[in-house]
C-alpha cells in the first residue's frame, strides 16, 4: 500500500505551445528525457512509447498535429492507432495552442501530465499512463483522459485537473480512455463506470443527504495522504473497480493553492495538479491529487 | 496503517439476557476474561476497568441493573470518574442469548441476527498511531443503537452501518472533552464514524464505486474511529483505531465469519441499511 516511485527521470518542465506542432515536437522530447522511447514519425506527428513496468504494462501514444489542437492518442503498445477492436485506442486529446503560451509538463517513464498554469480551461490539460499494479492484478491496464471533447470544444470538461474524478454531479462526457485487458470504455458518458481516484472519507449518507464531507483529517488536522489509486469500469454497465496506482502520484484529502510546488514530503518535492473551486463539484474528501517532480 | 492487534484473550461466548442482574454479571465474567479488572461493585452493579493501551489510554465502564426498568444500562467513563458517560442499553428477556465479543481494551455486545434496538452496545479506547501518541491522552468511545430504556426503535450504530449518525446514545471523549448525543435528528458531521474508502465523486452522488479491487475482492482498512471534538457540530477527526478491527468496503450478512490474516473475523455491521457506500466492521475473534 505504499506509494510506487517510477524511478528514472522525473521531468518537470516549461515549454511554449504557439502552434500545434510546437506542442507535441516538446512533449515528445521531454517524454524522450523522462524515459520513453521514439517508434516513429517526424516532427508534427510522432508515436512514442512509455517504458515497461516491473508488470510489463506499455503504452503507446500518437502525439500529432491537427486542426486547432495538439492532440495526444493512447493505444495499448503494438496496437494500430486506428484499429477498430478488440481494442479501440483513445480518442484525441486536445492542446490548444496560443501565442506565448507556456505549457508545462511532468512525466515520468510511465505517465504525464501536461497543464497550463492557473488554467483549467478547456484543451489545456491531458494526462495519461500506464499504472502500477498489484501482484494479484494481471489484466493489462492503462488509462488516460483530457478536460476537452473536441479540437473546438470551450467547455472544461472534467478531469484530474480540477477534481480527483471525472463523476460530477451531472452525468457529463469526459473525453477519457480506460483500459482493463482488452475490454475498455472511450470516453463513457459519466455515471459509476467514470474514472476516479480512491480517497478515505468520514462522509455518511447516501445520495447527498447530509453532505457535510467530513472525516478526511486527523485528529491534529493533518489531512489523509494515500497513494493514487485509480478506478473505473471497462463495461457500459460497470461500477468503478480499482485497476492500479498512479506512479509518483498521492492523494491528500484537502485543498492546496493552485499549482503549488514544491510540496515536501517522504523526501521529495510534489506538485499540486488539482484546482478547486472551479467545477461546481464538491467532491468526497476535497481531495487534492500530488505528482513528484525532480 | 496496519490492523492493530490488542493481544491478550479475545473473548466470543454467549450469555443468558434473562434478566437485567444476568446480563451485567455475564458481561463483567467476560470482560474480566479478556482481561479488564474489576473496580468495585456487586452483582447486579459493578465498575469494571479495561488494560492499559500502549498508548497509555485505559476507559472504565458501569454495568448496572438500575432495579427497575426493560434494560440492563451500560456507561463508560474515564478512570478518573470525572467524566461520565451517558446509559445504553440491552433489553432483559427470557430465553434472551447475547454475545460479547471482547479484547482487552474494547468490547461488543449483541444478539445474533438481530438489529432491534436496546440489543447493541460498544465501546472501549483505541490504539494511537504514533504522531497522535503524545498529542492524544485520553480517548474513549461508546455507543448502542437505542435512546432509553423504553425504546424500541433502531438507532443507527454500528451495528446497521460504519457510522452513528443520529444514532443511538452515544459518547466519546478526547483529551477532555466529552459529549453526548441521543436522538438528534439527522445527527450532524460529528457523530461516531469510521473511515471508509471510494472512489472520489461528487458529493452529492451515489455510487458504490471504488471500493472493490480489479479482482472484485473488496477493500480492506484498519477501522478508523471519528468524531467531531466538543460537539456534534464539529468536524469528525480520526481519533485512533479499534483494536482488532476491520472496515471491509462491502455488505455482508450480520454476525458473517471469515479468515483472513491468519485470524478469525465476526461481521458486526448488518448489510444492506444504506450508507454512503457498502462498509461493514469485523472484529477478531478466537
Amino acid at each position: 500500500m505504499a506509494i510506487q516511485y517510477a524511478g528514472g527521470t522525473n521531468i518537470n518542465a516549461t515549454f511554449t505551445g504557439d502552434t500545434t506542432t510546437s506542442i507535441v515536437d516538446n512533449i515528445r522530447t521531454q517524454l524522450l528525457l523522462a524515459g520513453w522511447t521514439s517508434i516513429s514519425g517526424a516532427s508534427g506527428d510522432w508515436i512514442i512509447r512509455s517504458a515497461l513496468t516491473a508488470a510489463s504494462l506499455q503504452i503507446d501514444v500518437r502525439l500529432y498535429a491537427s486542426g486547432a489542437s495538439g492532440r495526444a492518442r493512447f493505444q495499448r503498445t503494438g496496437l494500430s492507432m486506428t484499429e477498430p477492436a478488440p481494442l479501440a485506442p483513445s480518442n484525441d486529446l486536445h492542446l490548444l495552442p496560443a501565442a506565448s503560451k507556456t505549457f508545462r509538463i511532468i512525466a515520468n517513464r510511465y505517465q504525464f501530465f501536461v497543464l497550463v498554469a492557473a488554467s483549467a480551461n478547456a484543451r489545456d490539460f491531458i494526462c495519461g499512463g500506464v499504472p502500477y499494479v498489484e501482484s494479484f492484478q494481471t489484466s493489462y491496464v492503462a488509462w488516460c483522459h483530457g478536460n476537452a471533447l473536441t479540437d473546438t470544444d470551450t467547455t472544461m470538461r472534467p478531469s484530474f485537473r480540477t477534481m480527483c474524478s471525472l463523476r460530477e454531479l451531472a452525468v457529463t462526457a469526459s473525453n477519457s480512455w480506460q483500459v482493463s485487458a482488452s475490454s475498455h470504455l472511450v470516453s463513457p458518458t459519466g455515471g459509476p463506470r467514470s474514472q476516479g481516484l480512491i480517497v478515505p472519507t468520514g462522509q455518511t449518507d447516501t445520495a447527498g443527504a447530509n453532505p457535510d464531507n467530513t472525516g478526511r483529517l486527523w485528529h491534529n488536522d493533518e489531512a489523509f495522504k494515500i497513494p493514487a489509486r485509480i478506478c473505473y469500469g471497462v463495461g457500459a454497465t460497470d461500477n468503478a473497480v480499482e485497476r492500479g496506482q498512479l506512479w509518483d502520484a498521492v492523494v491528500v484529502t484537502q485543498e492546496y493553492t493552485n499549482d503549488l510546488n514544491p510540496i515536501v514530503f517522504d523526501s521529495r518535492n510534489w506538485y499540486n495538479v488539482t484546482m478547486h473551486g472551479v467545477e461546481s463539484s464538491v467532491s468526497i474528501g476535497l481531495p487534492s491529487l500530488l505528482v513528484v517532480i525532480p | 496503517m496496519a490492523i492493530q492487534y490488542a493481544g491478550g484473550t479475545n473473548v466470543n461466548t454467549t450469555f443468558a439476557g434473562d434478566t437485567r442482574t444476568l446480563i451485567v454479571d455475564n458481561i463483567r465474567t467476560h470482560l474480566l476474561t479478556a482481561g479488564w479488572t474489576s473496580v468495585s461493585g456487586a452483582s447486579g452493579d459493578w465498575i469494571v476497568q479495561s488494560a492499559l493501551t500502549p498508548q497509555n489510554l485505559q476507559c472504565r465502564v458501569r454495568l448496572q441493573d438500575p432495579a427497575s426498568g426493560s434494560t440492563a444500562r451500560v456507561n463508560f467513563r474515564n478512570t478518573g470518574g470525572t467524566l461520565l458517560g451517558i446509559d445504553t442499553y440491552l433489553l432483559a428477556s427470557a430465553g434472551y442469548i447475547y454475545r460479547i465479543i471482547a479484547n482487552k481494551y474494547q468490547f461488543f455486545v449483541l444478539r445474533a441476527g438481530s438489529t432491534a434496538a436496546r440489543e447493541f452496545v460498544c465501546g472501549g479506547v483505541p490504539f494511537l498511531e504514533p504522531f497522535l501518541d503524545t498529542v492524544i491522552t485520553e480517548c474513549i468511545w461508546s455507543q448502542g443503537n437505542s435512546i432509553n430504556d423504553g425504546d424500541t426503535t433502531t438507532r443507527r450504530s454500528f451495528r446497521t452501518q460504519c457510522n452513528a449518525r443520529a444514532g443511538g446514545s452515544r459518547w466519546q471523549v478526547v483529551n477532555g472533552n466529552a459529549w453526548s448525543a441521543t436522538d438528534t435528528p439527522g445527527g450532524n458531521r460529528g457523530d461516531q464514524r469510521l473511515i471508509v474508502y471510494m472512489r472520489s465523486q461528487h458529493i452529492a452522488t451515489q455510487e458504490d464505486a471504488g471500493n472493490l479491487w480489479s479482482s472484485l475482492e473488496a477493500y480492506k482498512v484498519p477501522a478508523r474511529i471519528e468524531w467531531g471534538l466538543t460537539a456534534i457540530t464539529d468536524h469528525a477527526k480520526c481519533r485512533g483505531q479499534l483494536w482488532d478491527a476491520v472496515v471491509i468496503m462491502k455488505d455482508y450478512t450480520a454476525d458473517t465469519t471469515t479468515s483472513f490474516d491468519g485470524k478469525n473475523w465476526f461481521c458486526i455491521t448488518s448489510s444492506g441499511t444504506g450508507g454512503q457506500t457498502g462498509a461493514s466492521l469485523f472484529v477478531v475473534i478466537p
